[in-house]
């Protein structure tokens, strides 16, 4: 079986740091138009 | 309460009870891929990407057709709140589409040898996703709500159309893409656990990418009210 563990583990992390970043950036924005 | 207008205050929160079940349903699905799902003897642990590549793109589909709909419904109503959910389903398309375009490389180096090819998927889904930042950028650009509405409607229904290109061209083109080995008219090709798994984060993603999009509406709806509660 091939050895590419890193680019798997690359991804879910990149992703993971986009989705929790867009979720921040909607609380984000919410907080400042209040 | 009421804003300054007179007019009622939304305050509906951003982040309630479902949003939560939508990102536990994720999590679900990523400990399901990382512990319970086997690795491919071909590709390796590289192709385990496939079950968040997949799901993001179909999200973003989603999230595209939220947008062309509500424009739809913008031109012809010339409702705000179909803008408004125009504009949450296009924010959210940039975001799913995104993540397409990383998690892509990630796995096709590994597998196919490069980073990047002009194969019809990729240079497609490149294109909608130039397109849909247009879009959100167009709406900046422009002041006048009505305008900005109208203008911002028509690109959202043409990048719409791409959805149909990007899932065909690898019938449509040569392309390195490999064909659908689950969504496509006969039996699915996948072993009965991947399928599984596949399935559990097409649903989760789907999920949290409908939460997102109904936030991102919340927070348009409040901002036009004048208020938000995160």
């Amino acid at each position: 079986m091939p050895d590419n563990g890193g680019y798997y583990h690359a991804a879910y992390i990149i992703a993971s740091a986009l989705y929790v970043g867009y979720t921040a950036s909607l609380w984000w924005r919410a907080k400042r138009s209040r | 309460m009421t804003n300054p207008a007179g007019a009622p205050v939304n305050r509906r929160p951003l982040f309630d009870v479902l949003f939560g079940a939508s990102v536990l349903a994720v999590i679900g699905a990523v400990v399901r891929v990382v512990y319970f799902t086997p690795f491919e003897a071909t590709q390796g642990p590289a192709q385990k990407i496939y079950y968040l590549h997949v799901p993001a793109a179909l999200s973003a589909y989603l999230a595209l057709i939220v947008a062309a709909l509500g424009s739809l419904a913008y031109l012809w109503l010339k409702d705000e709140r179909a803008d408004r959910m125009a504009e949450s389903g296009g924010e959210v398309a940039l975001l799913f589409t995104t993540v397409v375009l990383i998690t892509g490389p990630l796995w096709g180096k590994p597998i196919w040898g490069a980073w990047w090819t002009w194969d019809a998927r990729i240079t497609l889904t490149l294109f909608l996703w130039f397109v849909t930042l247009s879009y959100l950028v167009l709406r900046g650009a422009i002041d006048e709500p009505g305008m900005r509405a109208r203008y911002s409607a028509v690109l959202a229904v043409l990048a719409a159309l791409l959805i149909p290109f990007i899932h065909l061209s690898v019938y449509l083109f040569r392309t390195l893409h490999p064909m659908p080995i689950v969504l496509k008219p006969d039996k699915p090709s996948l072993p009965p656990e991947m399928l599984t798994t596949f399935t559990i984060s097409v649903f989760a993603f789907l999920f949290f990418c409908s939460m997102l999009i109904r936030a991102r509406y919340r927070l348009s709806t409040a901002r036009a009210s004048g208020g938000a509660d995160a």
